[in-house]
């Protein structure tokens, strides 16, 4: 009855065979028609949403997009990953886990203020993605010395976007298209 | 057989008499209702929750982004409502509703000593949860504790129940592959569902090295690979525990309750929940149960000939202990001393994971509701030094899909694009299921102060891991590691994480058949000693435990047991 526990205890995701395997030019089509809807109905503007200021979603907005940024297929943005960031912190976090968030936020901006002498929302592109590059590098860093990652902001933010990007209707019907009644069950066909 | 409607109906156009009650309507309680309505019974079917309406409760479909939480559940409620649920997989953001409020419905334990009991109270019960798998026991499990002098002997042998094996089988519809094994009887079989690429380079490895000694077969389900019975072939969407549409798993919802509804004889009544037995000193059997209304807390009494007790295995003991008599001061079935007692679980959450390289341009379509089983090969012809009887595995293959962005370095387009154009290496993972021993003190009892929310004492529960089950948790990990090595797989992984007992849901015991009235609680049709006219066919009847997925086994007792109740009904005896 566990076997899913046990394989999501092991970090593994199975709906890897619904959700991949199509044609590389299938996938540019399916992004060049997810970008013409896009550039159709452009995503809400940032103001203050549930726990966050206007400041605090503007930089959840921003590093999201740098995490998935708009390409051929949609980017964070478009998905709205900060409702679905914003929610969790609200609704699903504890206080703690949610001073914490808020905390790493704005340590980020501050590290920007340190480090360039502006804040990150007003840092060049170029400069956002050097900050980011270093937590990055940090997490990875503690993570090959089997340390502990807890509530950092760049593995939390990271995992927030990742989620709620592909979980979103608009990546699961436009870009990976979901097939919720595959019909049948291959074991072992082309990608 | 004519209907025993001795009284009128009660002000709610209730018949107070029937010729049998059941109690519960999950997997055992479903089978008692069909087998014995189809049988000429009028029958009452009591469920302690809600009914359960296909089109309106099962969400298979309702995608992440339409649920609140995305599926991550509603973790503060969880959190105070179902702390113990919450820890089953399947108890999610949309099966919750599957699972009981820990807080309406709690039960004890010894601080040191968990146990994590999983329930389902509502029409159909686990069986709308379980883990469809199915295997069959053999003679190896129904003879070990004899052989071993362990527990007491099961009163029947493999040839007394391998026809409602079959019977069983034929309707509910078993997918799975023929193997010929002994220790795992075939079954009636429809087409097995498919391994994928990594599952055939195992299964293909382990037959070159341990040839039949050690085999890898598909996963025996109660999942239609066609139609069935008024029921469709499945569809591959994945999500079982959810419900089903098209009936194409097992459940008493998808199967035995709308066969024993076409009787016309069964009537269903929800929001029943069972206080207990209420024995007749005179007569020396049981003349009816005494239920309190879940939803007004109103106590009434229904009366019946016969009375089956499929409540799932703690809540039949529960019922059992609580059904207290000048005869039976101690619980009705108590006179051997054995009523509550042995207990067990499976063992799991022992085993390896891996990665096996190659097929990087292979995949799957489709969402398999099953897995692989690699069938016990511990102390079948062998003896192993350190500890008795054995586990079977059960595992799956798969290649990983944007999930895996959260370990991977880096961010931005290519990091994007690699998370929705490729997938990871295919990965393997086996785990052990392990036989456990019945003990007489893994018992429960009922506690002296805690009651439910409609004031039935709640039980207590004391049960633990022997030496025996924990050594094999070991074996379990090297074992597997062994055969994901003879693949050539690489980053090999052992686990072994030791499930807190109850966790496998597969709790069972403390009402054991036996061929003793002394020494055992039921006899080998499943009939209490002390009240021949009660028969226990959930998990509590188990003398041992096996290391099978037991389902398939109670509902082959039930029917078994049912055939049996209307023949001796019919010769005058019950």
């Amino acid at each position: 009855m566990h076997r899913r526990d046990v394989l999501l205890s092991l970090g593994a995701t199975l709906t890897a065979g619904r959700l991949f395997g199509r044609p590389v030019e299938d996938l540019f089509r399916i992004g060049a028609e997810a970008n013409d809807r896009l550039t159709r109905t452009s995503p809400r503007p940032a103001g203050p949403l549930g726990p966050f200021s206007a400041r605090d979603n503007e930089l959840v907005l921003t590093i999201a997009e740098h995490i998935l940024p708009r390409s051929d297929t949609p980017g964070a943005r478009d998905a709205r990953v900060n409702e679905f960031i914003a929610m969790i912190v609200d609704e699903w976090y504890d206080d703690t886990e949610r001073a914490t968030f808020l905390t790493g936020l704005r340590d980020e901006d501050q590290r920007s203020r340190d480090r360039f002498g502006t804040g990150f929302l007003e840092a060049t592109p170029a400069q956002q993605v050097d900050l980011l590059r270093a937590l990055d590098a940090e997490t990875t860093a503690l993570r090959q010395a089997r340390a502990s990652t807890s509530g950092l902001l760049w593995p939390t933010i990271k995992g927030l976007t990742l989620y709620g990007y592909f979980t979103s209707q608009l990546v699961q019907t436009e870009v990976l298209k979901t097939v919720i009644s595959p019909g049948r069950f291959h074991g072992c066909v082309p990608t | 057989m004519r209907a025993n409607v001795a009284r009128g109906p009660d002000r709610n156009g209730e018949m107070k008499s029937y010729d049998a009650i059941v109690i519960g309507s999950g997997v055992s309680g479903g089978w008692a209702a069909k087998e014995l309505t189809e049988r000429g019974l009028s029958v009452i079917c009591l469920e302690a929750g809600r009914p359960i309406s296909p089109e309106a409760d099962y969400v298979e479909h309702v995608q992440p982004w339409e649920m609140h939480f995305r599926g991550r559940g509603d973790r503060k409620r969880l959190e105070r409502e179902q702390p113990v649920q919450r820890q089953c997989y399947a108890c999610d953001e949309w099966s919750s509703k599957f699972f009981v409020n820990d807080l309406e419905n709690p039960y004890t334990t010894n601080p040191d000593a968990p146990f994590t009991w999983i329930r389902g109270r509502h029409e159909g019960g686990r069986s709308i949860t379980w883990g469809r798998q199915v295997y069959r026991w053999s003679d190896l499990d129904f003879e070990a504790n004899a052989r071993e002098g362990i527990g007491v002997d099961w009163p029947i042998r493999y040839a007394d129940i391998a026809p409602w094996y079959s019977y069983v089988e034929r309707f509910i519809g078993v997918s799975g592959q023929r193997e010929g094994l002994a220790q795992l009887p075939d079954g009636e079989f429809l087409p097995p569902m498919e391994m994928n690429c990594a599952e055939v380079k195992v299964r293909d490895a382990m037959a070159r090295t341990w040839g039949r000694e050690r085999i890898l077969t598909i996963g025996r389900c109660a999942v239609l690979t066609r139609d069935h019975h008024g029921r469709k072939a499945c569809y591959y969407c994945g999500p079982c525990e959810r419900g089903c549409i098209t009936r194409s798993y097992f459940s008493s919802v998808n199967s035995t309750l709308p066969r024993a509804r076409a009787t016309g004889r069964l009537t269903f009544r929800p929001h029943s929940v069972v206080a207990e037995i209420v024995f007749d000193p005179e007569k020396g059997k049981a003349k009816g149960v005494r239920v309190i209304d879940a939803l007004s807390h109103e106590s009434l009494e229904i009366n019946g000939r016969i009375i089956f007790l499929c409540a799932s295995t703690l809540e039949s003991a529960r019922i059992l202990l609580n059904s207290k008599s000048a005869q039976f001061s101690e619980g009705l079935g108590s006179s051997s001393g054995q009523l509550g007692r042995n207990v067990m679980d499976h063992i799991f959450l022992a085993g390896a994971s891996g990665i096996i390289p190659g097929s990087e341009d292979r995949t799957t379509r489709g969402d398999r509701p099953n897995g692989i089983y690699v069938p016990r090969f511990r102390n079948v012809k062998d003896k192993h030094p350190s500890f008795v009887r054995g586990y079977g595995m059960q595992g799956s293959a798969g290649r990983s899909g944007w999930g895996r962005g959260n370990g991977m370095e880096g961010f931005g387009a290519e990091f994007k694009d690699k998370l929705i154009r490729e997938e990871g290496p295919w990965s393997m993972w086996l785990g052990g299921w392990g036989e456990c021993l019945p003990r007489e003190d893994n018992a429960v009892t009922l506690d002296p102060e805690v009651k439910d929310a409609w004031g039935i004492p709640a039980l207590r529960i004391q049960c633990t891991w022997g030496p025996n089950e924990l050594a094999m948790t070991n074996d379990m990990q090297t074992a597997a590691a062994e055969i994901l090595e003879a693949t050539g797989a690489r980053e090999i992984r052992q686990f072994n994480d030791r499930s807190t007992p109850g966790l496998c849901i597969h709790e069972m015991g403390s009402a054991r058949m036996g061929r003793d009235r002394r020494t055992s609680v039921l006899n080998r049709w499943n009939q209490v000693w002390d009240a021949p006219n009660v028969f226990v066919t959930d998990g509590a009847c188990m003398a041992s435990s096996g290391c099978q997925n037991p389902s398939i086994t109670y509902m082959a007792l039930t029917a078994r047991a049912s055939a049996y109740a209307v023949e001796a009904m019919k010769r005058g005896e019950l």
